[in-house]
């Protein structure tokens, strides 16, 4: 029962987010991964401003070992590399590319090197010569996909779209399965103005892509363009904010390894906690939580690994911190009231004075979750479904009526707020909120098995049948489909 | 179409299809040029913003303030209302007010605000301008942090807040706001963007890069706004239709508002520009209805997916095909992007434009686009400004001052950056925010009008090299108010320009809403084709250029 929380959603957004973003997570003031921790000058990227670029001090610790190792080794190209890898890893891109510069001076042929440093560039906004290096790169290894790639996304993002799509073409040769070359081929069909063609590589890179949401949202806008938005409509949104694929390189393994500043941690984390291992998420959020035991969202993320672990006690005890950091913080507020709401359901039966004493508590946090998060439609969710376990019947529908108001996208709030419109006689209430959902969202069951016995009062043949007929194709081996179509039966429909 | 337009249109796609690659591959030498001149000192305007003595890193010390050019007092010259700033906390001192000059009709101004009864002394945003009680006289509503104020335009320059009156003293923290009759029914409505739920107990302490207290992202706070649609009721007053309208569904980081109609229906939508958020497209459902539909529409964020730090927008036909297209200005590292309006939905063709590089170095707010040089093509003014110190600087004094920019309409959606940069001969860094377009001297073309964030106001004269020449057009309703929303074509030999009629774009600031186009190297008769809001149309021709004319509706043809 408990509503999956989006905190480390919350952790992407902010690892990812833009230079001056970046201040925002600073309570540290030592974020410095993400794209636009550029630094540039109007000419271009400035090298001399490179000692003013703070870093924080697990990062200082692997820069000093590799400076270590450049200092015993100037001469050896490989040793610049590394530090250059170590600084790409944690977003101080001018110093990488100062490093990876020095590593082209000792050894020009090092076109790993070169393909970092043209990666660095284009991060700090020097996207020409970000082009001209992949452009050698490309020259040396014609048959490198991660070169070809990267020259391709430069060439899109310069404009140069016909060299893009040659590029592009290559890659999907080489890598046929891949959804890179692909997804290239059709933005570049996309940006001229040719949304069909674009549609086949795009379908192409989906399905050769799965999962990957930056492929989703190109397609949904591919699909908006050609008219089809209903199928669109999910693809853009959940597309929304998805990182760039990318192709690894040889050098890609190394780099991963430096990856040590906050922010560089942070993500690490939660590709981890999403990837199914909260355990090792939290080993790593444990360590931020001593280095910044200030920071909101390092807290917020290892209380969200804590309760992925079933470990509700450092839970609330990190979630409280939080909350005498930041009293308004309504993630925090939202995540007590779960955790006291799921107390409640665990000892409902065997113990109800126990759960009601829970389900206080968690209506006391989801009301402060509603206050500080009312634009949220999930602490609406939260306090509504608190309120009907509590059997305030007539405010728990409002308040998921509050949620449906603002957009959830949550099936069990339509399904509960009807299920309480029709335990209070509401019943014409609940066939039209069903009716509304039924329209918005054609992939939910559920609400078609609730809004069955409503047509089937009515005598309503037709909508009875069409809503058979939708329910056997999203789940044609379902259980209570023979039933159904036995009442539809015997009640002549 | 015309065949001349379809012409025009082939050879635009040609041209971007063809040129693509030239951006790149072939360096275009930059245009170099001075057109704008400093004339504060000259204009006798002595406005400094303010926000009182502290600084104390809260997030609302970085985004005011704005501004209006309108004519207050009906002697056909644009006058200048500057929003203020102030402690937030009331500490200091007394605080300043916004400030009301009156222009002398040639680009200088005395000091009305007193004699025009103006003490408003709020934390002030930004402005919008319209004849609300439909009196002949234009009336100024005033966003700030806290009640917004309505000030009515006794007829003489001299005003009196009417909010509470009227229902609008809406108590959010306010941003753009915009005059437009989305219903149609001949009186002004109102809508106001609203930016966070911000009060000085949920700032939470940040850090720059290096280190140093800095200010916060808005999504630190995650507390975004609805924003808030008012009805005109007809009478003077306003009924809130925020939540009944559907606009109060939806929450965002709101810093900037245009509309018009973007949809191609015929009726008026709403486009909101959201700060770390994606932007809202409210799209007029009819019957006081309205639903956001950004994302499909190809406008919530950018083309690869993005929610960008919206803060200006324009709508505004900006490639040449007669449809109007949305371009917004975004933080440093983000491209100012531009919508190309499409047949079903808008793109984001930035990449087209040839502005995204140069517009990554900058953080924009105030942008407005004019043919300041008056080619026959749109150019854009954008104001930058940091929120945040970064390295390295522009100026040392000033951290987070940056140059503005000023990308020259090429044709076809393609643009070059003005240089040196924002077009003028000294280094001139700002902490821009605010922005207004206007003919402030009376000469026929179009001068810039700027708030400097703590800073004296700065007013930019035009002094382009003209390609071409003028004329203006003071759109009027047939009772004589401006006919805000309605769509000018302006036809000359193989020349076709469309505007809209509007004051309310760029960021928390009101321009002039006269149309001014310049005529390149065109020849032959002007034709002009006004597209009123109900969709009427109405011919004006023959009208010299060099002038300004009023286009009264039922007095053409």
């Amino acid at each position: 029962m408990r509503v999956p929380n989006l905190l480390f959603l919350f952790a992407i957004l902010l690892a990812g987010c833009s230079d001056e973003s970046q201040q925002s997570t600073g309570t540290t003031g030592s974020s410095t991964a993400g794209e636009s921790s550029a630094r540039t000058t109007p000419g271009g990227v400035d090298e001399h401003s490179q000692q003013e670029e703070a870093l924080d001090p697990a990062v200082q610790e692997v820069i000093e070992r590799r400076l270590r190792t450049v200092t015993r080794n100037p001469s050896v190209s490989t040793t610049h590399r590394s530090l250059g890898l170590a600084y790409q890893a944690n977003g101080a891109w001018t110093r990488a590319i100062a490093a990876f510069r020095k590593t082209l001076e000792l050894n020009p042929k090092d076109h790993a090197a070169r393909l970092h440093l043209a990666v660095c560039l284009s991060l700090a906004g020097g996207n020409q010569e970000s082009i001209e290096h992949l452009e050698h790169v490309v020259k040396a290894q014609p048959d490198g996909p991660a070169g070809l790639y990267r020259l391709g996304v430069g060439y899109l993002k310069a404009g140069r779209f016909s060299e893009a799509r040659k590029r592009f073409l290559a890659v999907s040769t080489l890598m046929p399965d891949n959804p890179h070359g692909h997804l290239g081929l059709g933005e570049v069909a996309m940006e001229n103005g040719n949304a069909k063609a674009a549609l086949v590589h795009l379908e192409k890179a989906r399905t050769t892509g799965k999962g990957n949401e930056f492929v989703d949202f190109a397609l949904g806008q591919c699909l908006a363009e050609l008219g089809r938005e209903m199928e669109a409509m999910p693809l853009l949104s959940q597309g929304a904010d998805a990182a760039r694929p990318q192709i690894g390189d040889n050098l890609s393994h190394e780099m991963s390894r430096y990856g040590v500043s906050r922010s560089a941690l942070l993500g690490r984390a939660a590709d981890l906690h999403q990837g199914g291992d909260p355990a090792s998420a939290m080993g790593i959020l444990k360590r931020l939580a001593k280095d910044y035991p200030e920071d909101l969202v390092v807290l917020n993320n290892l209380a969200a690994a804590y309760m992925a672990l079933k470990r509700e006690d450092p839970a609330l005890t990190t979630l409280n911190q939080v909350l005498e950091i930041k009293s308004t913080q309504h993630s925090a507020w939202f995540n007590i009231s779960s955790i006291h709401f799921d107390r409640a359901i665990a000892v409902i039966e065997s113990n109800p004075p126990a759960a009601q004493s829970h389900l206080v508590k968690a209506l006391a946090a989801a009301d402060n979750a509603v206050r500080h998060g009312g634009h949220l439609a999930r602490m609406h969710t939260m306090r509504g479904k608190v309120l009907m376990m509590m059997n305030s019947r007539a405010e728990a529908i409002a308040e998921l009526g509050e949620s449906i108001r603002l957009g959830t996208n949550n099936e069990d709030v339509y399904l509960n707020s009807a299920k309480l419109m029709v335990a209070t006689q509401r019943h014409d209430e609940a066939f039209r909120l069903l009716l509304g959902a039924l329209q918005k969202h054609a992939d939910w069951l559920e609400v078609r098995f609730l809004c069955m016995p409503f047509f089937i009062n009515q005598k309503d043949t037709i909508n009875a049948r069409r809503l058979l007929h939708e329910i056997t194709n999203l789940a044609p081996n379902d259980k209570r489909l023979p039933p159904l179509r036995a009442l539809l039966t015997r009640n002549g429909l | 179409m015309h065949s001349s337009q379809l012409i025009c249109s082939l050879v635009t796609v040609l041209y971007v299809t063809s040129c693509s690659d030239s951006p790149s591959s072939t360096p275009v030498p930059k245009t170099q040029q001075i057109w704008f001149e400093e004339v504060r000192e000259a204009s006798g305007v002595d406005f400094v913003h303010s926000l009182g003595s502290k600084q104390r890193f809260w997030i609302p010390e970085v985004t005011g303030s704005g501004l209006a050019l309108f004519d207050a007092d009906g002697d056909q010259d644009l006058d200048m209302f500057l929003v203020q700033g102030a402690d937030l906390i009331g500490e200091g001192g007394p605080a300043s007010s916004d400030e009301l000059w009156l222009n002398h009709g040639d680009g200088t101004f005395t000091n009305a605000t007193e004699a025009a009864g103006i003490s408003e002394s709020s934390f002030g945003m930004g402005c919008a301008v319209g004849d609300y009680d439909g009196d002949g006289d234009l009336d100024l509503y005033v966003t700030n942090m806290g009640p917004n104020v309505l000030l009515r335009n006794r007829g003489d320059a001299t005003f009196e807040d009417v909010a509470k009156e009227a229902g609008v003293a809406h108590k959010s923290w306010g941003t753009s706001a915009a005059f437009l009759d989305y219903d149609g029914d001949g009186d002004l409505d109102l809508f106001v963007t609203n930016y966070l739920r911000w009060n000085s107990d949920s700032e939470v302490p940040c850090k720059s890069k290096l280190g140093s207290p800095d200010y916060c992202h808005p999504n630190n706070y995650d507390a975004p706004d609805a924003d808030a649609l008012f009805e005109n009721q007809g009478d003077g007053t306003f009924r809130d239709i925020s939540a009944s309208s559907g606009v109060a569904e939806v929450f965002g980081n709101g810093l900037g508002v245009a509309w018009g109609d973007m949809t191609g229906d015929g009726l008026i939508d709403i486009y909101v520009a959201n700060d770390g958020m994606a932007n809202q497209l409210w799209v007029n459902q009819g019957q006081g209805k309205f639903q956001d539909r950004a994302l499909l529409k190809g406008c919530a964020l950018s083309g690869e997916g993005k929610a960008e730090a919206g803060m200006g927008v324009i709508f505004e036909d900006l490639n040449g095909d007669l449809r109007p297209d949305l371009f917004v200005t975004h933080l440093r590292a983000e491209t100012n992007t531009f919508y190309s309006s499409g047949r079903r939905r808008f793109s984001d063709d930035t990449r087209k434009t040839g502005t995204a590089q140069a517009s990554t170095l900058v953080t924009g707010f105030g942008t407005g686009a004019a043919d300041f040089d008056q080619d026959g093509v749109l150019d854009i003014y954008v104001t930058n400004g940091r929120v945040g110190d970064a390295m390295p600087r522009f100026s040392d004094e000033r951290p987070l001052a940056e140059p503005d920019q000023v990308f020259v309409g090429t044709g076809g959606g393609v643009f070059e950056e003005l240089q040196p940069r924002g077009g003028i001969a000294n280094d001139f860094f700002s902490v821009g925010r605010g922005m207004a377009l206007g003919d402030i001297d009376g000469d026929g073309d179009i001068d810039v009008v700027l708030q400097d964030n703590s800073a004296s106001v700065r007013i930019l004269r035009n002094v382009a090299p003209k390609k071409g020449s003028w004329i203006m057009y003071d759109v009027r309703t047939a009772t004589g108010g401006q006919a805000l929303g309605a769509r000018v074509k302006l036809t000359q030999g193989d020349l076709v320009q469309a505007r809209q009629v509007q004051s309310a774009y760029s960021y928390c600031s009101s321009g002039d809403p006269r149309v001014h186009f310049g005529l390149g190297a065109g020849s032959g008769p002007l034709q002009v084709e006004v597209t009123w809001l109900d969709g009427t149309q109405e011919h004006f021709n023959g009208l010299a250029a060099e002038q300004v004319h009023q286009l009264i509706r039922g007095q053409g043809q």
